[in-house]
């Protein structure tokens, strides 16, 4: 197989890799903000921050490396966001303690284990061998779809917008559909169907 | 490039999004089923050493048990005890991460502001201070939060669900709990026959029975 055809496979398996773990997150906004503050790492705003921040950058990046613009930058902050991982692992598994990985969202829970840190030791190795075969910091690769279908006359950041713009989208309609399915739950029943008297009324024994 | 280059690269391009979304979909279904299979989870707690909802926490009809706790959302210190007449009242057991807790936050928080202290509420959460204060800074309640360490009121009461309702009568007795899993349950447990099967299904002692029962109660 050509550099060409590693890269693009590894560019292939982040992205699915991280655009997984970026929609649950996204869908369920303040579940990541609980876990990021379970990992007792950051100080309590700093870590709200960092989970507000992370799953639109996951996907983001995803996106970027599925569409192979602006990958050899993509990979490098993938690189720093695997690497912060890493070290919150790693400093919650050496106090001892056993927080939920959340890598995934809610779908996933498990406890973090040495495990964990092999999964992303390996995949910092693929976004370093991403960082050093690709060619372009911010243009498309050759391989992009942006240059298959001739998109990019407008300019090399003329992709790298594009996708920024869809990620944004993505991320405001993901975390608006979870409250569009659950409904507002402020007087849509709780108070309305309370039978006092039900409650009141010993009615076992 | 030749119309055949590009059309190969176009169904290469197709094939590729489409492995995506089905990778994405077996993700999605293995996760599920880990997290059906795992340990704790609801599913497996029915056939585990976890007891059957009938029998977890106190039985019906069983007094109210003293509380002598520190709020920890600034609700002052809580006494409750089994003098204590005249104000349904609702235990809630809550984890920090359990994903059904954070969902009947809001339910909770709608009954308090408008049950117009009918019903006396307070949530018992099962972690260390730490992670209950970072709860409720994602997820405040308006009632207070009692942050049991150690575990004592949990293995007092002997729940094992979370977010397991503890619902006790004005005269302080046991009168029905469930699992709450949405608003539904809370629905439910609060005696509401209108809430859907799947939820009175999650309540004990069945509300059907309890109209059946009604009649002669009253």
């Amino acid at each position: 197989m050509s550099i060409i055809g590693i890269e693009v496979l590894l560019c292939m398996v982040l992205a699915v890799i991280f655009l997984a773990a970026a929609v649950p997150k996204l869908r369920h906004p303040k579940g990541f903000v609980l876990a990021v503050l379970e990992y007792r790492v950051l100080p309590p705003r700093l870590s709200v921050f960092y989970a507000r921040l992370v799953p639109p950058l996951e996907f983001l990046l995803a996106l970027l490396l599925l569409c192979g613009t602006a990958i050899r930058s993509a990979a490098v902050v993938i690189s720093l966001l695997l690497l912060s991982f890493i070290v919150a692992i790693g400093i919650n598994l050496a106090r001892g303690r056993n927080p939920d990985c959340y890598c995934f969202g809610k779908a996933s829970r498990r406890p973090i284990r040495g495990r964990l840190l092999l999964q992303d030791g390996a995949l910092l190795t693929a976004a370093l061998v991403i960082v050093a075969t690709a060619s372009e910091w911010v243009a498309p690769e050759p391989w992009s779809v942006f240059c298959l279908f001739g998109l990019v006359q407008g300019g090399i950041l003329g992709p790298l917008l594009a996708c920024a713009a869809v990620s944004a989208c993505a991320a405001a309609l993901l975390s608006r559909s979870r409250s569009l399915a659950g409904g507002s739950m402020r007087g849509s029943g709780v108070v309305r169907n309370v039978d006092r008297s039900r409650v009141t009324k010993p009615d076992t024994n | 490039m030749t119309g055949l280059w590009l059309a190969s690269y176009l169904v290469l391009w197709g094939i590729v999004l489409v492995v995506c979304v089905l990778l994405v979909g077996v993700l999605r279904q293995l996760g599920l089923l880990y997290r059906r299979l795992e340990p704790g989870s609801p599913s497996s707690q029915e056939s585990g050493s976890i007891p059957a909802l009938e029998y977890d926490g106190p039985t019906i009809g069983s007094p109210l048990v003293d509380l002598d706790a520190q709020s920890i959302n600034g609700f002052g210190n809580l006494l409750w005890t089994t003098l204590d007449k005249g104000e349904a009242r609702l235990f809630v057991f809550m984890s920090p991460m359990c994903e059904a807790c954070q969902h009947i936050v809001e339910p909770l928080n709608a009954l308090v502001a408008h049950t117009n202290r009918a019903v006396r509420s307070v949530v018992i959460m099962r972690a260390d201070e730490q992670a209950c204060r970072a709860f409720l800074s994602v997820f405040p309640l308006h009632m207070p939060v009692v942050c049991d360490r150690d575990r004592a009121i949990t293995m007092e009461l002997n729940v094992h669900r979370t977010p397991f309702g503890l619902l006790y009568n004005d005269h302080g007795i046991l009168i029905r709990k469930a699992l709450l899993e949405g608003q539904e349950d809370l629905l439910a447990l609060l005696g509401d026959g209108a809430a859907p099967v799947r939820a009175q299904a999650n309540v004990f002692p069945p509300l059907a029975s309890s109209q059946a029962q009604r009649p002669r109660s009253a």
